[in-house]
């Protein structure tokens, strides 16, 4: 019984320290609706209350047409935003696209057609500042497509 | 007020469990308080996960709310009729020792602790991605989740294909919330974390005859680090600690009816293993475990209909959503390769580097401690020490499980599959962890001469 007793400290002691070093998980901050949300998205886009920002960004497009992301190749931070930014921009399907420094005009081009809502560029910058574009944050750029007037 | 509503959903799913759970005790039966919070906390939410998609097809939004919410309370106040007709005496565990004392305050403080680490943990990547969003989606579809949502291919990452345990809970506190408020859906973890130190409890203390086991087995659980912290913790909102719940209840009734085959635990233990392939693909893994011992149990003691009626449950529900995955064309997982001969001969060179890696991860006393360590020295004592098959089945049903994890890596179809083990292998070592605590926690009885067994009949709860 004393041995097992033993093994049983030891296994709390250890747990313990299992606690000290467990990688660090994001923690809420307030207790809004979109508290948790924020805190992931804070760590990619640098900026708080990120959720609601991209919600009221997404409201104001057409519910039915796509809109695109721009990231960089290879870049941290990338696919949680883009995945984020589809699970906010709900019913708008959003389209991921890598794009290379070389072809970015192409890219932007192909993308700059009425059949997407927008286009969100993560890390990377168009060449020229573009129509109705809104910063959100220090990484992200919002640029709705100009809808003709009726 | 989103606070209040959070407490009125959860009190709904606890009395539609609290009548499931009145209906299969006997009359005059003591009803322990822990077994009771614990099974009505696992089919209540079992019952609000089922009933949500399936009451879904005919109405949505305030009805769909109300109807669930009619039928959980009726079921709540059929157990209150139940537990004044029938002389039932809910029981507390009250400590007769100091020893005994002095564990109960260590368990309260852990679930202070827990319950303060709980209000600051954010739901993690999947806890949001994978999971919240199906109720996100469902909340903004009035309930149930909009087909297009399953053959939308920007949304794959979110895997459609999951089964809906989860979601369809968190669902259910959003129709009462009104709004999908992720600060509140949280409130649903606690009370997995509570279930699992209870269970723990009635499993050992039951085994062992020894409340102060029971007690101990339910402490242990806050040192298991991985449980409350890092990637894919409960807090987290990952499905995982919610089927080691599962599977931990199914064992622990199991073995309640390998020693009394009643029909009270005959059906918990069906309908508490056929809800884990509701809660996680890898659920139908732990359920075939169970099944293929509790079925060959069934037939030894030639009990027949049984052996064709517990898989039931089990089959309904992963056959239903297989059915309703394949009807409406929802991509399937790519995680693996198809299942061949072809594929295990051409990557079978990976087995060692695999074992090699489970072995660092199981050793890793960040995430478990030294819980696999003293697995190793438990599993043979009991087994020695016993020689009963209650030994033999706990140990096998913590070590197949984590084997047959193992050996999936071998049809991993990811680039580096050592990415793939690293990822996913501690959240699948995770959902037998509480099986494999309640095997080395029943171990300082082990050494005594008359074995479990006796010991068991004269347990606290008899």
């Amino acid at each position: 019984l004393i041995f097992w007793l033993v093994i049983f400290a030891a296994f709390a002691v250890t747990g313990l320290r299992g606690y000290r070093n467990a990688e660090d998980t994001p923690k809420v901050t307030g207790t809004g609706a979109n508290a948790c949300s924020d805190a992931i998205l804070k760590q990619s886009i640098s900026t708080d209350d990120g959720s609601q920002k991209l919600t009221d960004a997404f409201a104001q497009m057409p519910a039915l047409r796509p809109v695109a992301i721009f990231c960089p190749p290879n870049k941290a931070g990338a696919i949680i935003t883009s995945q984020f930014a589809g699970y906010l921009a709900w019913p708008r399907q959003v389209w991921p696209v890598t794009v290379n420094a070389r072809i970015f005009d192409k890219t932007l081009a192909d993308f700059s057609t009425p059949s997407f809502a927008a286009i969100l560029f993560y890390s990377v910058k168009p060449r020229a500042p573009l129509p109705g574009e809104r910063q959100i944050g220090p990484v992200l750029l919002l640029v709705p497509h100009e809808m003709p007037n009726p | 007020m989103n606070a209040v509503s959070a407490l009125i959903a959860l009190l709904v799913i606890f009395a539609a469990g609290f009548g499931a759970t009145m209906l299969l005790f006997k009359k005059r039966q003591p009803v322990p308080f822990v077994e009771l919070f614990a099974l009505s906390w696992l089919l209540g939410a079992l019952f609000v996960s089922v009933a949500l998609p399936c009451l879904g097809i005919f109405c949505s939004g305030l009805a769909l709310q109300w109807l669930v919410t009619l039928a959980a309370i009726l079921a709540g106040w059929q157990g209150l009729k139940s537990l004044r007709k029938s002389g039932h005496a809910i029981t507390w565990p009250r400590p007769a020792n100091p020893l005994e004392t002095a564990l109960c305050f260590v368990l309260l403080v852990e679930f202070m602790v827990m319950l303060f680490m709980a209000a600051r943990e954010s739901l993690g990547w999947d806890g949001l991605l994978v999971w919240e969003i199906k109720a996100r989606y469902a909340f903004l579809n009035g309930g149930h989740l909009p087909l297009r949502y399953f053959v939308d291919e920007t949304r794959l990452w979110s895997h459609p294909d999951y089964p809906l345990f989860l979601p369809m809970l968190e669902t259910w506190l959003y129709l009462w919330i009104g709004d999908c408020d992720q600060f509140w859906v949280r409130i649903i973890f606690p009370p997995f974390y509570i279930a699992a130190a209870f269970l723990l409890y009635l499993g050992a203390s039951r085994l062992s005859g020894k409340r102060w086991i029971g007690l101990l087995a339910a402490a242990l659980l806050f040192f298991l680090p991985c449980a409350l912290t890092g990637e894919g913790n409960l807090l987290a909102g990952y499905a995982d600690f919610p089927l080691a719940v599962l599977y931990l209840a199914s064992v622990v009734y199991f073995l309640d009816w390998k020693r009394e085959a009643s029909f009270r635990n005959t059906v918990i233990f069906s309908i508490i293993a056929g809800a884990m392939p509701w809660m996680k693909h890898e659920g139908i893994v732990l359920w075939a475990c169970m099944m293929a011992q509790a079925v060959f149990q069934f037939a030894r003691r030639r009990n027949f209909q049984a052996a064709l009626l517990v898989p039931l449950p089990g089959l309904a529900l992963w056959a239903g959503w297989n059915i309703a995955t394949k009807i409406l064309k929802v991509p399937a997982n790519t995680d693996f390769l198809p299942l061949s001969f072809h594929v295990f001969r051409a990557n079978a060179h990976r087995y060692g580097s695999i074992v090699r890696e489970i072995c660092r991860e199981l050793s890793n006393p960040t995430h478990w401690s030294i819980l696999w360590l003293v697995f190793l020295i438990a599993v043979p004592l009991l087994l020695v020490k016993l020689r009963q098959r209650v030994a033999i089945f706990l140990s096998l049903s913590a070590v197949i499980p984590v084997c047959f994890y193992s050996g999936v890596y071998i049809f991993s179809a990811w680039p580096s599959y050592m990415d793939h083990i690293q990822t996913s292998f501690p959240r699948l070592a995770l959902q037998v962890s509480l099986v494999a605590l309640l095997t080395i926690s029943i171990s300082p009885a082990a050494g005594r001469k008359e074995g479990l067994w006796k010991q068991a009949r004269r347990s606290p709860f008899d």
